[in-house]
């Protein structure tokens, strides 16, 4: 029989592993659109690879975290570390989806005009730090030590709504959702530079 | 293009010098464990040797099969970590963790037969008390300790190893059939939030007379506590609560015409109430975040990314 535990620290470094590339790669595709007039292969592999490993990680985190719930020792989650740990994994699902949403709508030529290649870029790295974070904080609940060092500090505390007020803020975060997507200027793929876009010297 | 193979390069460089690390500064936490190391002898069977003295004491000379007795190693001049954190392993002869005696409180105050507890001062020590229960069957059975610890600096990260060089030989003898002593399977209770009185009814055999006793930490004022008999063998007692975080311990003395038998002194910590949250209500709010930190980078992107309608410039 093998544990939860086991199949936590699988999944876990699936998702760490493939995010933290997913970072790296998205850090180097928004550096190389601010100094590329048109794409170059390294920047195309960029883009791809954080695609790819974008998907791969949304995929694993869901496993990492019903894992992590049904490893957690004692009865739950009897650990302000976990309760952080839990919601920070949420926020960085949130954060990667819209970042997939806005990929996937835009298109790979996003990253050749500015203000959709940095929105997109920080996008990607919130969602890379907050994956990061929650690695970094079950190094501190397993090992009592964390990358982050001191700044770890106020993550030993946690603010909790209770179920009624949660409720609430689903519903208002769910409506905010639904307000973005159908009330906001709907999507299209992006072309590259001397398209209707215009720009056609790209991002200089 | 040059500044995102410099990128690359620090990646790369960093990638080959930052060595991995298998230490574990936090400790292992306390768990029923074989002196195997599990995975905590970095370098295998080539962990250094302790410069610690290890000694082991009981607190009675004589032991009866399933009698409660108390266990120390006492512990002192070893290396230290930054963290000062000593792990101390109860074993069996064979290394494995002890199968005919059951702890029925560790240092810690679990069930474990180790337990990591930080140390600190190197020159003072500290001491590791186990409540055992000894054997059902009488003979000779002997008990080894073992610690394990890191130290600072420890820039090979090496797992400091000590042994008892000779295990505590104990021979356990039959039970006397009128020996005072609590009910088979009486455990104690070992932690409560502060602010608590804590009562406890202890079930005992062949006890016609019973005391108890009790101080605080290791203090030198002992206080006996008001009895209440319940039934034929049955007592209860309240301690006192306790307004900061620390250790009460208590023991009984149980007797009869014929005999006497006072027990180790067990521990009960106070401490702030444990964290507890609804699981649901923890996993709603966590969606909801989710969904929020989406809500909010969507509309981020349509708001500064997408030009006003299609054919605008940038």
């Amino acid at each position: 029989m093998v544990g939860a535990g086991t199949f936590h620290v699988v999944a876990t470094e699936l998702a760490v592993g493939t995010i933290a590339l997913a970072g790296a790669m998205i850090s180097l595709r928004l550096i190389l659109s601010f100094r590329e007039k048109y794409p170059s292969r390294l920047s195309e592999l960029c883009d791809s690879t954080s695609l790819v490993c974008v998907v791969a990680g949304l995929c694993a985190l869901p496993f990492a975290i019903i894992t992590g719930v049904l490893a957690a020792p004692g009865d739950g989650l009897d650990n302000p570390l976990l309760f952080n740990k839990m919601l920070f994994s949420w926020v960085g699902i949130g954060l990667f989806s819209a970042w997939f949403h806005g990929r996937f709508s835009m298109g790979p030529n996003l990253w050749n005009h500015r203000p959709a290649a940095i929105i997109q870029g920080l996008i990607g790295m919130a969602a890379c730090g907050s994956i990061l974070t929650v690695a970094s904080m079950g190094g501190k609940y397993s090992r009592g030590e964390s990358l982050m060092g001191p700044m770890s500090k106020p993550l030993e505390y946690s603010i909790e709504l209770g179920t009624t007020s949660s409720i609430l803020v689903l519903i208002v975060s769910v409506a905010a959702l639904v307000s973005v997507l159908k009330l906001m200027p709907q999507p299209y793929s992006m072309e590259f530079g001397g398209s209707s876009l215009g720009d056609s010297e790209g991002i200089n | 293009m040059k500044a995102a193979r410099f990128l690359i390069i620090i990646f790369s460089g960093l990638m080959i010098v930052v060595s991995p690390s298998l230490a574990k500064p936090g400790g292992q936490g306390d768990a029923e464990r074989a002196f195997s190391c599990m995975d905590s002898c970095h370098l295998g069977s080539s962990g250094k040797d302790s410069s610690a003295t290890i000694i082991i004491e009981l607190d009675r000379e004589r032991v009866f099969t399933g009698q409660l007795i108390s266990l120390s190693i006492k512990t002192s001049g070893m290396e230290l970590s930054e963290k000062g954190l000593v792990g101390v392993f109860l074993l069996s002869k064979e290394g494995s963790p002890l199968d005919d005696w059951k702890v029925v409180q560790d240092p810690n105050g679990g069930n474990n037969n180790y337990v990591e507890k930080p140390v600190f001062s190197s020159t003072q020590g500290a001491t590791f008390t186990w409540i055992l229960q000894a054997p059902d069957t009488n003979g000779n059975y002997s008990i080894d300790a073992a610690i394990h610890h890191g130290a600072d600096p420890n820039p090979d990260e090496y797992a400091y190893l000590g042994r008892l060089t000779t295990p505590l030989q104990i021979e356990v003898e039959a039970m006397p059939e009128d020996l005072p002593r609590f009910s088979e399977g009486w455990k104690p209770i070992s932690s409560r939030d502060l602010g608590d009185e804590t009562t406890i009814t202890i079930e005992t055999e062949d006890t016609d007379d019973l005391a108890v006793e009790w101080r605080t930490g290791s203090s030198e004022t002992i206080l006996e506590a008001p009895l209440i008999k319940q039934g034929d063998g049955v007592w209860l007692f309240t301690l006192p609560a306790s307004s900061v975080e620390s250790n009460l311990t208590w023991r009984a003395k149980l007797s009869n015409p014929a005999l006497e038998e006072i027990t180790p002194w067990f521990t009960l910590s106070s401490s702030q109430p444990a964290y507890d949250i609804d699981e649901q209500a923890l996993m709603i709010q966590a969606i909801a975040g989710g969904i929020l930190a989406a809500a909010i980078a969507i509309a981020m992107q349509r708001r500064f990314a997408y030009p006003s309608q299609k054919g605008e410039g940038l």
